[in-house]
């Protein structure tokens, strides 16, 4: 087994002192080419670990590390190294993009702010290509394009800078369902091609299973489960796991 | 930085504002170079001529500090066992005077305040209506009404108020602060101009809000009205509360003219008698008070922000409309401004010199359209002439205090309060008079004295913008694609925050004009026979009765600025 | 859901108030007359500051004599009095006479209360500068006034305000003096809220008759506007000070009761320095002012043209002679800078009618307007070239040679013209030293004529004082002093 490349140890965050804690003593190791899934609630910090695990927020207790190295939120400079590596998807496609830069300057922001060589003209046209878009979208605005189409661009934003991981916060919740398996899709493929290990937060199960090889349960912050897709899912050891499964609803159910 | 000491910074600051202004006011003297001897004299015995050894007697009592600096330490020695010194003037304890004046301060401008805000959320009521049905179609008459309200000078106002309230009706009292009835006219006065203010904002932060996704979603899935109305308009609350409070704090100090005008024994007239003098105790206590009282509040109003927003305004939860560029303004607008160009172009054309003691306080008529003032003077040729100056004054004194509040605001930390809490909180003319005995009299002191204050209010909701743009969608995916302090600032924030700071802005250049008018009687601002409207102003409210045309002219330019203000905004989709 | 209720309970704690003042203060049925003077007390009403015109002003202290136009002493609680010798009094005072307090006023406390006065340092009293006077009590109702040197005026300064008599019993400090129930007039204070307002009472025994109303409430208001507002919406009974803008609002319900003031608005020329060092250009501005548009526009017709500095009254039967000026040069668009105060409210338009008087004889105008504290420095330094001023001419001592000693003497402390000239100084000096009160008054005649012929200064007008009072008043005072306003004999006529 390769050594782990993103490893997040008893992480624990805390917003009000009286309240319960958001998360609590979280870990996990995610390997490179791996597809981790985070499930749990809503309310159960799946959100709150995204953040941390990009370095926006400093955890009150435990460490993240990438490839050996300390994470800590400072400034832009200090963090660069680490958002070469770490790319984000963010969950609403519509407010991800700002409406008055073209789409083309939004996807190849990364490769300015994070200063990376080379020419991002062709970059920008080699990425819109990859997540099945025109070359000529990058005049557009982001209002012209459909919601799939602009969770694409930021796909093709986050791969910019050719990260070693993706962490995408409920990449596909906001979509319609037919899009989302385009989307879903979209994401395995780059994943397999470029060898990149993804961390997907997602509440929606089918999403999970069609996409991750393994599964982190969450409940009111607390890691409750983990272990590969079909194991969790299919023999879950934990309560919290198996209410979960019964939640969703199958196409037999309904016709019925 | 260590936890321990980053905790440290923030009352590390408080503490650094209070003895700097502790400083700067106990060094006044000094500033000045005048002898505070001869002004305790002259205080304690108008007609003495100031002999030597009356001025060495003086000296001897006062036991006048060697610098500033030990002074200062002295002050605030004493400060810290509770005893606020004794006034050089008239030898009592400063807290007998300074305690119950700031009582009734607060009384009025807690008040003042608490109107206004009521009377602004009535104003932004039908917009607010509009806007949970969809149907915002910008401010049409409520922005026009908050827009000469806020343009409405607040002493003006007093008088109208007592003459035709007090006097005429015989409702109320004239003046004196004895019982309730006394506090009705005082916060009316303060109250409706500052409500014209905070309804412009309300007006914007709810168009802001209007436009999020969330209110078209809540709609489709069939949310009560009053639910809708109930959200929007805690969220755009959020934004003009910081308002409120700078609001209350800063008139405080500065109600000066309108204290005088109903002899309310308030803290502003005090601070301002003693400083003229200078009477440096009592001044230096009065500062303190009211910075501290400013740092206070101003922590408050970021506690009050938090409140009303909750966790979203950490999370990405909140995601601010950006108003595309290239919108035509209002045909109203345009209107008014023609108006009021046509009227400054006729004043233009004739002479605004020509005394004609004869024709003193005339009415209207062919010879002089407006009528004339108390010299006989053409009214129409003093307004006209005086847009030039005042207009051109208060816009570049705005764009300053644009530039300096942007800037301010959006470099600053997010929540820490500091030099715009100190500032606001000192009283303007304190600021006034200090720039004075610095730079010495005249127009660039004046323009300095209303730059240095002018930009608080601007960089105070550039902060809470700011705040909220943080927290949007895009900029997170900014943060995250590695962009830096400045990209960030200038591609994402600037174009978040900039439009509705400039539209506020706009709305405060009747304000700068005014400003101005407040500190001509210090002998800073225009020459004592320029036509600049606040001058004329000051000059002629106690003719409101006898001439209210005279009074008229200049009021109304000034209200319909604010009016072309208010109307300029750009239509929102 | 708690933080957000305390939040909303602040305001009302704002709104929990903070009122001052004395609220409803006089008892059913009492006719009481409500007084509004135009400026507060400064030192809690101690008369050794500005606060002692204040007390006479109210009725409740007095001192020994009074004024009339012209500036003579006349009885009040003395009675007679002889010259001994040149610096020695004898004073006889009224019999009768008891402090608020019950002590009777007797010939020990008036002495204590005169030496007191005379060892105040801190500073000491102007009416007393440099005179080093000692009283004594020679028997019950006689006191020796004594000064250290020849002083013509001795009696003339115990009608000084600072010299109020108080009864023992306010001397306990030494520093300022406690005017509380220790005077002698026909109202006796009895509280006294900050600088805001004042109460008092009639003193049923005063000397000159029962008090013609139960009590004075006296309120201190600032702004002129706000007094004469109170005025009209009959708030107050009585009011000092009605500026002359509001005095066409008046209505039939109010009369002003006027009187004129021996208090001279004059433009001062800078003779040291710019450009009126050079006399022709003085008698230019001179020959330039014209008064009448100043009294009929600016004032309204409420003001008196001035014949000189000196008012008819105070010159009685003197002579005045004409000045002679130098031939007046052309100004030729000379440049100067004319400063006023806004304090009084008519300066600032009288500055700019005369600006544009002296422009339309060739002078090149600027025109300065500050408040009165911060322009007093640099009008003492001599920064502008004129100076449009008003002054009072008869001071403490009801005598114009003291005015001319300080504002046209080379030494002279108030010398806005500085003008400096051998033969006006030796002419005040020797005036000074007159004891005939006749020969004072042609004597200050003369000065007047020398001063006005160097020039550097313009007499423009003389002032009046304007009491309002609602239609049914009757009594108060019309001292050309401005010391009596409420009387023994003033009553609201409700």
């Amino acid at each position: 087994m390769t050594a782990p490349l993103l490893v997040a140890e008893g992480l624990g965050r805390h917003f009000d002192r009286s309240a319960a804690p958001a998360l609590d003593g979280v870990s996990l190791r995610l390997h490179p080419g791996e597809r981790l899934a985070v499930v749990g609630e809503s309310g159960s910090g799946k959100t709150t670990l995204a953040r941390l695990l990009l370095a926006l927020e400093t955890p009150d207790a435990g460490t993240v590390t990438l490839a050996g190295r300390p994470v800590r939120p400072g400034s832009p400079r200090s963090l660069r190294w680490f958002r070469r590596a770490v790319q984000t998807v963010p969950q609403d496609p519509a407010r991800s993009f700002h409406p008055r830069i073209r789409v083309g300057d939004a996807v190849a922001e990364p490769l300015a702010c994070l200063r990376v060589p080379g020419d991002h003209t062709a970059r920008v046209a080699q990425l819109l290509v990859a997540v099945g878009l025109e070359p000529d979208a990058a005049r557009r605005w982001p209002h012209e394009f459909s919601g799939g189409q602009r969770q694409r661009l930021a796909i093709a934003r986050a791969l910019a800078p050719r990260p070693q991981v993706l962490v995408a916060d409920e990449p596909v919740s906001a979509l319609d369902v037919v899009v989302r398996l385009q989307v879903v899709d979209l994401l395995r493929e780059v994943s397999e091609a470029e060898g990149l290990a993804l961390l997907v937060v997602s509440h929606d199960l089918g999403v999970v299973q069609h996409l991750a090889h393994r599964v982190l349960v969450l409940d009111a912050g607390r890691p409750v489960e983990e272990g590969p897709v079909g194991q969790v899912f299919g023999h879950p050891a934990s309560p919290v796991t198996a209410r979960l499964l019964d939640a969703v609803p199958t196409l037999a159910e309904v016709g019925s | 930085m260590t936890p321990v000491l980053s905790r440290l910074t923030r009352p590390l600051g408080v503490l650094g504002a209070l003895v700097g202004a502790a400083l700067l006011v106990g060094a006044l003297p000094w500033l000045s170079g005048d002898d505070p001897a001869l002004g305790v004299l002259r205080a304690r015995e108008v007609d003495r001529t100031a002999d030597p050894a009356a001025l060495a007697a003086v000296r001897d009592r006062l036991d006048l500090p060697a610098d500033p600096v030990t002074g200062t330490l002295g002050f605030l020695g004493r400060l810290v066992t509770g005893d606020l010194g004794t006034s050089w003037v008239s030898g009592a304890p400063v807290a007998d005077t300074l305690l119950p004046a700031l009582g009734v301060s607060l009384t009025v401008a807690g008040t003042a305040s608490l109107v206004a805000l009521v009377l602004a959320v009535l104003l932004t009521v039908p917009a607010l209506l509009r806007a949970a049905d969809g149907r915002l179609t910008g401010g049409g008459a409520g922005a026009a009404v908050g827009g000469a309200l806020a343009a409405l000078p607040e002493f003006v106002l007093a008088v109208l108020l007592v003459s035709v309230v007090a006097v005429g009706w015989g409702l109320l009292p004239t003046s004196g602060f004895t019982g309730p009835a006394n506090l009705v006219l005082p916060v009316l006065a303060l109250g409706v101009p500052a409500a014209g203010v905070l309804a412009r904002l309300l007006a914007g932060a709810v168009a802001a809000v209007a436009g999020e996704s969330w209110v078209r979603t809540w709609r489709a899935a069939g949310v009560r009205r009053g639910a809708v109305v109930t959200a929007l308009g805690r969220r755009a609350l959020s934004v003009v509360v910081p308002q409120v409070l700078l609001l209350l704090v800063g008139t405080l100090g500065a109600a000066a003219v309108v204290e005088a005008v109903f002899d309310l024994p308030g803290l502003g007239g005090l601070a301002l008698d003693a400083a003229l003098v200078p009477d440096v105790p009592v001044v230096q206590a009065a500062v303190v008070l009211l910075v501290g009282l400013g740092l206070l509040v101003g922590g408050g109003g970021v506690l009050a922000h938090r409140l009303l927003l909750g966790p979203a305004l950490t999370g990405s939860g909140l995601t601010p409309e950006v108003v595309p560029a290239g919108r035509r303004p209002r045909r109203a607008a345009l209107a008014v401004a023609t108006v009021l160009a046509l009227a400054v172009l006729a004043g233009l054309l004739r002479d605004p010199a020509a005394q004609d003691v004869g024709a003193r306080l005339a009415a209207p008529s062919w010879a002089h359209p407006f009528g004339a003032d108390p010299l006989g003077r053409d009214v129409l040729a003093r307004f006209g002439h005086g847009a030039l100056v005042s207009v051109g004054l208060a816009v570049a004194l705005a764009a300053v205090a644009l530039a300096v509040g942007l800037a301010v605001g959006l470099l600053g930390r997010a929540d820490r309060t500091g030099t715009a809490d100190v500032l606001n909180a000192l009283p303007a003319v304190v600021v006034g008079i200090v720039v004075a005995a610095v730079a010495g009299p005249g127009l660039l002191s004046a323009c300095l004295a209303v730059a240095l204050v002018a930009w608080i209010p601007l960089a105070v909701h550039t902060r809470t913008l700011a705040a909220q743009a943080r927290a949007s969608g895009f900029h997170v995916a900014a943060v995250t694609g590695g962009a830096g302090h400045w990209h960030l600032l200038r591609r994402h924030l600037l174009p978040v925050v900039g439009p509705p700071v400039v539209r506020h802005a706009l709305v405060r250049v009747p304000h700068a004009a005014l400003a101005l008018a407040g500190l001509s009687f210090l002998g800073l601002g225009a020459g004592a026979e320029s036509p600049e409207w606040g001058r004329a102003l000051a000059e002629t409210t106690g003719y409101l009765e006898r001439a209210p045309w005279v009074v008229a002219a200049p009021a109304l330019g000034l209200v319909l600025l604010g009016v072309v203000a208010a109307l300029s905004d750009p239509r929102p989709q | 859901m708690k933080r957000r209720t305390a939040l909303l309970a602040a305001p009302v704690v704002l709104l929990g108030g903070c009122f001052s003042g004395s609220g409803d203060a006089g008892a059913d049925g009492a006719d009481r007359i409500r007084l509004a003077l135009a400026f507060p007390p400064v030192a809690a009403l101690s008369p050794w500051t500005d606060d002692a015109v204040l007390l006479t002003r109210m009725g409740a202290a007095e001192s020994l004599v009074v004024f009339d136009a012209s500036g003579t002493a006349q009885p009040q609680l003395a009675t007679s009095w002889e010259s001994v010798d040149e610096r020695t009094a004898l004073v006889d005072l009224r019999a009768d006479v008891v402090f608020h307090d019950g002590t009777p006023m007797d010939a020990e406390a008036v002495a204590g209360s005169l030496n007191a006065a005379a060892a105040a340092a801190d500073p000491p009293l102007r009416v007393l500068a440099g005179v080093g006077l000692t009283a004594t009590a020679v028997d019950e109702d006689t006191v020796q006034v004594q000064a250290a040197q020849a002083d013509p005026l001795l009696v003339q300064r115990l009608g000084a305000p600072a010299l109020v008599v108080l009864s023992p019993a306010a001397y306990t400090d030494g520093a300022a003096p406690d005017p509380v129930g220790h005077g002698t007039g026909p109202y006796a204070i009895t509280a006294v809220q900050g600088a805001e307002s004042a109460t008092l009472d009639a003193a049923t025994g005063y000397w000159d008759g029962t008090p013609a109303a139960d009590g004075v409430d006296v309120r201190f208001v600032d702004d002129a506007g706000a007094r004469a507002a109170a005025l009209r919406a009959g708030e107050l009974d009585v009011v000092q000070g009605i500026p002359i803008a509001q005095l066409a609002t008046l209505s039939d319900d109010e009369r002003v009761v006027t009187t004129s003031l021996p208090r001279v608005t004059a433009l001062s020329l800078n003779t040291a320095s710019g450009v009126f060092t050079d006399p022709g250009l003085r008698a230019a501005a001179v020959a330039a002012v014209d008064p009448g548009p100043v009294v009929d526009g600016v004032f309204e017709g409420q003001a008196d043209e001035a014949p000189g500095l000196l008012t008819d009254a105070t010159l009685g039967a003197a002579a005045r002679p004409a000045p002679s000026l130098p031939a007046a040069a052309d100004p030729a668009g000379a440049s100067i800078r004319l400063a006023t105060y806004d304090d009084r409210p008519e300066l600032p338009e009288a500055a700019a009618v005369l600006a544009e008087q002296l422009r339309g004889a060739g002078f090149t105008v600027e025109v300065v307007v500050q408040t009165y504290a911060t322009l007093e420095p640099d009008l003492l330094a001599g920064a502008f070239d004129a100076v449009l001023g008003s002054r009072l001419t008869l001071l403490d001592t009801g005598d114009p040679i003291g005015y001319f000693g300080t504002d046209h003497t080379c030494e002279g402390g108030y010398n806005l013209a500085r003008l400096c000239d051998p033969a006006v100084d030796a002419a005040v000096a020797a005036a000074g030293e007159l004891t005939d009160p006749v020969a004072r008054r042609q004597a200050a005649a003369d000065l007047e004529a020398a001063v006005l012929s160097t020039g550097a200064v313009v007499p423009v007008l003389h002032e009046q004082s304007r009491t309002g009072v609602a239609q049914a008043v009757q009594g108060v005072g019309e001292d050309p002093f401005e010391r009596q306003v409420v009387t023994v004999a003033t009553t609201t006529g409700r």
